[in-house]
């Protein structure tokens, strides 16, 4: 269960910090879509180099998010800011140094591979038409091949070598590996991979594919209906939450008050406690309360975020109760 | 950049020109062999037509062009969603990050859908013009001729240009999206049947065009989703 009224929102500061440069930049980025607030209120910076993992279940407004960062659509209130200028402002000298993987992958079916690479040398001045060719062949993909005849994974290659032969500074990505088969998806990460080791680039990238978060971001932002609950490294996500297995000699006691409490599983005499800070004065409560076997769980970040993003107030109330 | 979104049109909708335009040539060849198109027992060839009724109706195969108007409201409404939407729709990603301001990609989309349009409606008159000129008519071939039946294709443009207005304008309701391409339709007639000289039809059509280029281009520069 979400314990939402316990939950300590979880926040990182950066090393260093008054010497970044930062990439992306938010204040209070706010999004209404008639009297449906979808993002609300989200600041968070994405310094120069940083691989950035924005992560949600559907619906919590990653895509909005996105939207606005790159001026697509217009914040209610608040502001969003790439390389230091307004993102609803953007000069074209400063698009140029930006790719965009949308959603879907959404690209001209009628059109072939050369075509949009055509497209694409015209407008981007950092146009790599050889590295471009080299992204196609490790895809195993043809130029003369139309859009419409690929299929979801092929697309998304495309649109990501179409982005990545712009040479961008700033590469941003919506789900990127949405809909798409493992193979591929481990193809397209490796790309990803090797593009980010290239020096000075910096990705924000959202997904549903923890798993492949967790192999490429630095930091990690969580989203929950419109709110950034968590923006700090993965590392400190993971340190600042864990997961504890306790067993009880008896029923397993009250445990809603415990500080930091995020999620609660609890079978007769046994409970995995999911804790925001949990730390010596976390095991002395439990110990007051007849715990007789403490464990801290390695945790993938995927047991952690579905932790930290199941259910809602309702689940919670009843589920709280049952364990009480 | 203008240019590579004027050939991207011209890659992906080459089959739209070239079917009105084979359409729009089928039609003028019919108004040049035949008169009039409405006989049903078989249509005299334009030879035959000829004898007896040159004095009415020398300028029968270009005017009768005009009656084209109906393809060509079609084609331009046609045109122009297809042409239009796939920018704000899924593309719109992959459209809009372009380096370069939204106002020039409007001016490319505009001036490679406007080429596009007009050039079966300009193919069809020229063969009828050339037709004409070549021809032995008894009455001399005056310019008006020639642009009457471009009335037509303009009223068809105004629909071109209304139909990007209403893939481009911020609407979700489908049936309050497709109003601006009803707007045309009391103008288109008064083009074609009410004011008094070809000139005037033109002028007050070119009109219309100045502003809907200004509103399709504001439309798209404030777009979006």
């Amino acid at each position: 269960m979400k314990l939402s009224g316990l939950r300590t929102e979880l926040g990182g500061n950066y090393p260093g910090e008054a010497a970044i440069v930062l990439a992306i930049e938010t204040d209070k980025l706010t999004r209404y879509y008639n009297d449906r607030c979808a993002v609300n209120q989200v600041t968070f910076r994405v310094p120069e180099g940083c691989v950035y993992g924005l992560l949600g279940p559907n619906g919590s407004g990653k895509t909005t998010t996105i939207k606005m960062l790159l001026g697509l659509l217009k914040p209610t209130r608040g502001t969003a800011r790439l390389f230091g200028c307004e993102s609803h402002r953007l000069p074209p000298a400063l698009r140029d140094r930006i790719g965009y993987v949308a959603e879907g992958h959404e690209l001209y079916r009628s059109a072939s591979i050369r075509d949009l690479a055509d497209f694409q040398r015209a407008f981007f001045s950092k146009w790599n038409g050889r590295s471009f060719k080299q992204m196609l062949d490790h895809f195993r993909l043809l130029p003369k091949q139309r859009i419409r005849h690929l299929s979801n994974g092929q697309r998304a290659q495309v649109s990501l070598a179409l982005t990545l032969a712009c040479d961008p500074d700033l590469l941003v990505m919506d789900d990127p590996t949405l809909g798409v088969d493992p193979v591929v998806r481990r193809r397209f990460l490796e790309s990803m991979i090797q593009m980010i080791h290239q020096k000075g680039r910096t990705v924000l990238f959202s997904s549903h594919v923890l798993a492949d978060v967790e192999r490429v971001a630095h930091r990690i932002g969580i989203l929950s209906f419109g709110v950034l609950r968590v923006d700090c490294t993965l590392a400190e996500f993971k340190e600042k939450l864990r997961r504890v297995r306790v067993v009880f000699d008896t029923t397993v006691p009250p445990l809603l008050d415990l500080p930091g409490l995020v999620w609660v599983e609890a079978t007769a005499r046994q409970s995995i406690l999911t804790i925001a800070h949990y730390d010596g004065t976390h095991e002395a409560a439990l110990r007051r309360r007849g715990a007789r076997h403490i464990e801290v769980l390695e945790s993938s970040l995927e047991d952690l975020f579905i932790d930290y993003n199941s259910g809602g107030p309702t689940q919670f109330v009843s589920r709280a109760r049952a364990v009480e | 950049m203008i240019t590579a979104i004027v050939k991207k049109d011209f890659r992906a909708g080459w089959f739209w020109v070239a079917g009105v335009s084979l359409l729009m040539v089928a039609y003028a060849v019919l108004n040049l062999a035949a008169w009039p198109a409405e006989f049903t027992l078989g249509r005299v060839v334009r030879p035959f037509a000829m004898i007896g009724i040159v004095e009415v109706d020398t300028r029968f195969p270009l005017v009768r062009l005009s009656d084209g108007a109906l393809l060509a409201v079609l084609y331009g409404v046609g045109f122009g969603l297809w042409q239009a939407l796939p920018e704000v729709g899924g593309a719109c990603g992959f459209f809009f990050m372009r380096p370069c301001p939204r106002w020039r990609l409007a001016l490319g989309k505009l001036i490679s859908g406007s080429a596009m349009f007009w050039v079966p409606g300009v193919v069809a008159t020229g063969l009828a013009t050339g037709w004409c000129t070549w021809a032995s008519l008894p009455a001399p071939l005056e310019a008006w001729m020639v642009s009457a039946p471009l009335v037509g294709w303009l009223v068809g443009y105004l629909f071109y240009l209304s139909a990007v207005a209403a893939a481009w304008r911020p609407a979700r309701w489908y049936g309050g999206r497709l109003l601006p391409i009803f707007v045309p339709i009391p103008l288109g007639y008064v083009m074609l049947e009410v004011v008094p000289t070809v000139g005037i039809a033109w002028v007050v059509g070119m009109v219309y065009v100045v502003f809907l280029w200004l509103v399709d281009v504001f439309l798209l520069v404030r777009w979006e989703g």
